[in-house]
């Protein structure tokens, strides 16, 4: 539904974006980027805009901020001179805004007509006055926010060559006075929405790839079984009901659920359709066999095993069935993920008194902690790859943060006022 | 408190719940009432008599269930009691799924009870402490629960009498963040069913 809104608005695309250099790259391993400074002036716009009491370039400059690619011009550098400007390009003086060390400008025009709300905006280059781009954007007024997030991925896409993920959504597990359960938010906290209501323990959720199905696993019947609950028609579709532990992992494709499932002396990872209930093997072996996670293109997973005696990572090429392992250093290497591109894998590691989330190539070499005690845990990339997301516990409250994938630019993100865990990307 | 209203409801249904009679009068009150009610004497005279000594007998039986019933319950709580007391928490290393060899003798308490008491079903649940993934441990914990059971199950006790079930890191014992309250968290805790 929502991807239709976005496909609306791209169609009033009135320029398309000039291909612009990209403005900033950043390396994990090289030297630390350098970040660019941004203005976001005040929106111009009809009376009926200024009604609708929203502070549109406040949110787009936080977005821009939390992106780790910014520094956003504070409000109180701007003059009266600089914020009564045009939009065209004719009106602006670049030279004013040179003079501050502002490196790109975005004006916008923002009107209300007919109940829809339509954003113009301008990204300029205040070093010789470029258009990066112009766009226009048009939505429902109460919908503001939203477009605002895809302004600020439109800019973060002219300066460094790759979408921002402000316009994504989190799926997490959060605890009220009930019990655990699984929630969907917009990354700034807007459009929460509580997706189980089970009351006592709900953990590991897990969306198929085109948002339909929700797998999880809770203890609702008194004990850890997998449930599948189809979002679109309300009900559940899927339970496995055996002895023993079921933990969602991840989707192989829209209708093929990956989970672990421990019982006996053995854990196997099955893969299983969940509409015609066709179940397959992966992998099992006598022990523990965790948190499988498969490369984009299905062909390599990395899991935890405890088979040397402690949980350590391995990757398994699917096709000839050859297993490596990748983690030597410390007893407690869990939750590989690995990067879209393949080249990286972001895992939790046990350090000394604190579980950290690491970062290695994915033939294990070159490991490096990014996080800074405490229990961290979940690890996630984003679509791009230039992001982690995972929760953190300092002792105090589990919280979801967010940051760059060389450990820079970490943020809490704030969905419910209570303890958060277990956060993924919605697809 | 909470038990008195538990021995209460209890009560309460089996006098009441189970009965197919909605009210229960005592034996010694019973042929007033039904002399006083007496809709059936009206309608069918003939079966009077006989109906009367079936209604005496179903009541003594009903009686009889009940008092056994009771009995039951009253074993079953002792059993209960008996057994929170014995079924200490059996505690893990850090990490560890194997049951240190201190634990045998709680072991051999645990299966010489359950052999005692052939109604008895136990289910272990499987606890680890905060310093771990959450996936990872809901696996250690199932591992710890399978470990215990492997163990009474060597002891001779029988496998569909032994359940397990992991909660991970999801309901620890002592909510600190201590060394102290780590070790009491990694644990196997038996519960009767």
């Amino acid at each position: 539904m929502r991807k239709c809104v976005w496909l609306a608005i791209s169609l009033f695309l009135i320029s398309v974006a000039l291909p612009a250099s990209a403005k900033v790259s950043l390396d994990i391993y090289g030297q630390s980027y350098k970040k660019i400074t941004i203005a976001t002036p005040p929106f111009k716009g009809t009376d009926s805009a200024s009604k609708l009491k929203t502070d549109m370039p406040d949110l787009l400059g936080k977005d821009l901020d939390m992106s780790g690619f910014f520094i956003v011009a504070p409000k109180t550098v701007m003059d009266r001179e600089l914020t009564a400007e045009g939009v065209e390009k004719k009106d602006i003086r670049f030279e004013n805004w040179r003079s501050l060390g502002i490196e790109l400008i975005c004006k916008a025009v923002a009107q209300v007509q007919n109940g829809g709300l339509t954003i113009e905006s301008y990204l300029y280059d205040s070093s010789d006055g470029t258009l990066l781009f112009a766009k226009r954007y048009r939505t429902k007024t109460d919908e503001w926010r939203r477009v605002v997030h895809r302004l600020a991925d439109d800019i973060i896409q002219a300066a460094t060559g790759e979408r921002g993920i402000m316009s994504s959504r989190v799926l997490f597990v959060a605890r009220d006075k009930r019990g655990k359960d699984v929630y969907v938010s917009d990354l700034d906290g807007g459009a929460l929405k509580k997706l189980t209501e089970h009351g006592g323990i709900t953990v590991s959720p897990a969306m198929s790839p085109d948002g339909r199905y929700l797998a999880f696993t809770s203890y609702k019947e008194g004990k850890p079984n997998l449930y599948v609950f189809d979002l679109e028609r309300n009900r559940e579709v899927y339970a496995n009901r055996e002895d023993g532990t079921k933990i969602a992992s991840t989707w192989l494709d829209k209708r093929t659920l990956v989970y672990t499932h421990t019982t006996g002396r053995n854990s196997t990872i099955f893969s299983e359709n969940i509409e015609t209930k066709e179940k397959k093997v992966i992998l099992r072996q006598e022990g523990i066999l965790a948190s499988p996670n498969f490369s984009m293109d299905g062909k390599k997973m990395v899991f935890v095993s405890d088979m040397y005696g402690t949980p350590q990572i391995f990757i398994r090429d699917l096709s000839s069935g050859e297993t490596k392992r990748l983690t030597y250093a410390g007893n407690y290497n869990t939750t590989p993920v690995l990067s879209p591109k393949g080249d990286l894998i972001a895992y939790g590691c046990k350090t000394e008194g604190a579980l950290e989330i690491c970062v290695m190539k994915s033939d294990g070499t070159e490991p490096r902690v990014l996080t800074d005690g405490g229990v961290n845990d979940s690890p996630q990339f984003s679509f791009c790859g230039r992001y982690i997301l995972y929760s953190s516990d300092n002792g105090r409250k589990a919280a979801i943060y967010l940051m760059l994938h060389n450990g820079d630019n970490k943020r809490l993100l704030t969905f419910t006022q209570s303890e958060e865990t277990q956060p993924k990307f919605m697809p | 408190m909470k038990l008195t209203t538990c021995v209460l409801l209890v009560l309460w249904l089996l006098l009441f719940g189970c009965s197919p009679k909605p009210v229960y009068v005592p034996v010694s009150e019973r042929a007033d009432q039904s002399t006083q009610t007496g809709q059936q004497d009206v309608k069918r005279p003939d079966t009077q008599v006989s109906g009367q000594k079936d209604r005496d007998r179903a009541a003594i039986e009903e009686e009889t269930l009940q008092r056994d019933l009771e009995r039951q319950r009253m074993l079953q709580e002792q059993m209960k009691k008996e057994a929170a007391s014995l079924f200490k928490d059996i505690l893990f290393e850090y990490d560890s799924y194997s049951v240190r060899s201190e634990y045998e003798g709680l072991i051999k308490e645990v299966a010489t009870f359950m052999s005692r008491n052939q109604n008895a079903k136990v289910t272990v649940e499987g606890h680890c402490d905060e310093r771990g993934t959450v996936e990872y441990n809901l696996a250690l914990g199932q591992k710890r629960a399978e470990a215990v059971k492997s163990l009474l199950v060597k002891t001779g006790v029988k496998e569909e009498r032994v359940k397990t079930v992991s909660y991970g890191k999801e309901m620890p014992v002592d909510p600190g963040h201590t060394e102290s309250a780590w070790a009491k968290n990694r644990r196997a805790h038996f519960k009767m069913e």
